[in-house]
């Protein structure tokens, strides 16, 4: 049940957000969620992108070409793992990452604003 | 005798039998290998789901323990959720590439280090530029001797004194919220009543009449003394503390924390301040709007009281201290609504624009980037059009803010004193 604020708005607890969010992105029937299909991968698949993660010089060949750079460093990989990289998206990802102010409203009236309003009257 | 790392490294070497030599390379090699590093987000954190005006989502984390906000997308929060300790950067970029179909590691090593700073990891910061300082300062003291060490120091506290000036903490109460709350819920909630609303924009419709409506000169020339010059302080004091008492009540009419609160100096004036940092968790962008509204909001209702009050205003020393409290608010509605500084003006424009951090980067983009774009001719996106023109006025308006504030320094410290000294030779020769 979502509880309410002093402010008589509607909130719900972690675990009803975590559920709901789980939801909103369970995967279509039939089709396995990301990380179990992990399971049925090659181990060539899994060497190649260790390489790509540890190799700077390998990564921005495979960037270049993902197949050239796979089969000429001899990775032994599926078709199906072959045509998911002949469609990888080589392209920068943007990053929706962003850090956020610190929200800290200041109002201030020093002795001099004081002074200098009190010389008006002069 | 203590060993050194070395030495004691040196010893286990020789002690163990040859494989298991071998297993502590495998090991140190598992250790740094950053495929195989397995991040583990922390267990207590706080998420909601928010969209921009133009229907895209994002996700507001939150680290109630260390008070840390990050905006995350769709992708990013992927990331977040396979960060168990189960699941290694390697197994992360297969799932990524699978969902997304493209290799998400730039995107990996960025949100690993920001998720790391901000305290969203188990394994906890080190503050190394910190411990790097200290660490240089004992080796100089060593080797340099104490004149040297005592000059750094003295140089070292001079530019932190500045800085604070410019921006410190004076008093700090951290345990505001609960006072806050307590006050909303007995009473402090009617002020947000839809009659009450009502009221407000009558009063201030009101003030602005009444302030044009005032006869000129209507105080005449009368002596000052040190009571009106008392009431009119007390008076900016509770004009002070009503601004942000309006920010901390607001924030909590929408069901949010009051991190803290307390006095500092911003830009060499003494300044009071609540932190209401958690609005970040409100999806609705007109509510984190209407918090930052709500002090500047406060002067102009406060202004308009004391316009009213200026009319019925039965002695020239009470027209007096309702006068200056008057200019004063109006002047602190408009001063406050400026968004080149970090006013509640600036808040408004960044959630109305949806850029968080809107101030930092455009003074970045203005700093790295409008150069080179403008000598190639490159075309602007909507992002960085908002970030050249933001960035060149507020970084303009600071600078003249800051240059005046350090030229005008010796005269600001002599009024402080004038005021101060005269204030009270009035208050002791005063008749009563």
């Amino acid at each position: 049940m979502p509880f309410h604020t002093p402010g008589g708005h509607r909130r719900y607890s972690i675990e009803m957000l975590d559920k709901y969010l789980e939801s909103t992105r369970a995967a279509p029937q039939g089709e396995a969620p990301p990380v179990e299909r992990l399971l049925n991968l090659s181990e060539g698949l899994q060497r190649l992108i260790s390489r790509v993660l540890r190799d700077v010089a390998f990564r921005a060949q495979f960037l270049g070409d993902p197949i050239g750079a796979a089969l000429g460093a001899g990775f032994d990989l599926r078709e199906a793992e072959l045509a998911a990289l002949k469609e990888m998206d080589t392209q920068q990802l943007s990053a929706a990452l962003e850090e956020l102010d610190e929200r800290v409203s200041k109002s201030g009236v020093g002795i001099e604003d004081l002074a200098g309003l009190l010389a008006l009257f002069h | 005798m203590s060993l050194g790392l070395w030495e004691k490294l040196g010893e286990r070497v020789e002690e163990a039998p040859g494989e298991a030599t071998l297993n502590l390379w495998e090991v140190l090699g598992a250790k740094v290998d950053f495929a195989k590093y397995r991040p583990r987000r922390i267990s207590h954190y706080e998420l909601t789901e928010s969209k921009t005006a133009q229907g895209q989502v994002y996700y507001m984390l939150k680290n109630p323990d260390a008070g840390t906000y990050l905006r995350l997308g769709e992708q990013e929060l992927f990331l977040w959720n396979m960060m168990d300790g189960e699941h290694s950067v390697r197994d992360m970029s297969i799932a990524f590439l699978l969902k997304y179909g493209a290799l998400p590691i730039e995107l990996i090593i960025n949100m690993l280090a920001t998720l790391q700073s901000k305290a969203f990891l188990e394994k906890k910061p080190v503050n190394l530029y910190q411990k790097t300082a200290q660490a240089l300062l004992r080796r100089a003291m060593q080797s340099k001797g104490v004149l040297y060490v005592t000059t750094l120091k003295v140089v070292g506290f001079v530019v932190k004194a500045f800085f604070w000036l410019l921006g410190g903490n004076i008093v700090t109460l951290r345990n505001i919220d609960r006072p806050v709350s307590i006050f909303y819920r007995r009473g402090g909630r009617l002020l947000f009543h839809r009659a009450a609303q009502y009221a407000y924009i009558l009063l201030a419709i009101l003030g602005i009449v009444a302030l044009f409506a005032r006869p000129s000169g209507s105080q005449g020339n009368i002596a000052i003394g040190a009571s009106t010059v008392t009431f009119i302080y007390l008076g900016l004091i509770g004009t002070v503390l009503i601004h942000e008492g309006a920010h901390a009540l607001t924030c909590k009419h929408y069901g949010r924390e009051v991190k803290e609160g307390g006095l500092s100096f911003y830009l060499g004036t003494l300044a009071a301040f609540v932190d209401t940092t958690d609005m970040w968790m409100e999806p609705d962008r007109k509510h984190r709007m209407a918090v930052s509204w709500a002090g500047p909001y406060s002067n102009l209702i406060l202004g308009a009281l004391c316009s009213l009050g200026i009319l019925m205003a039965p002695w020239p020393e009470v027209d007096m201290v309702l006068t200056s409290l008057a200019m004063v608010n109006f002047i602190l509605f408009f001063t406050n609504l400026n968004p080149l500084l970090e006013w509640d003006g600036y808040y408004m424009l960044m959630d109305y624009l949806e850029i968080p951090c809107l101030r930092k980067r455009s003074l970045d983009f203005v700093r790295n980037h409008l150069w080179g774009k403008l000598k190639a001719k490159a075309s602007f996106n909507r992002e960085e059009r908002i970030f050249a023109v933001f960035g060149l006025l507020a970084g303009l308006w600071t600078a003249v803010v800051v240059v005046g504030f350090i030229v005008f320094l010796p005269q600001r410290i002599m009024g402080w004193a004038n005021s101060i000294s005269g204030w009270v030779s009035k208050l002791l020769t005063e008749p009563r």
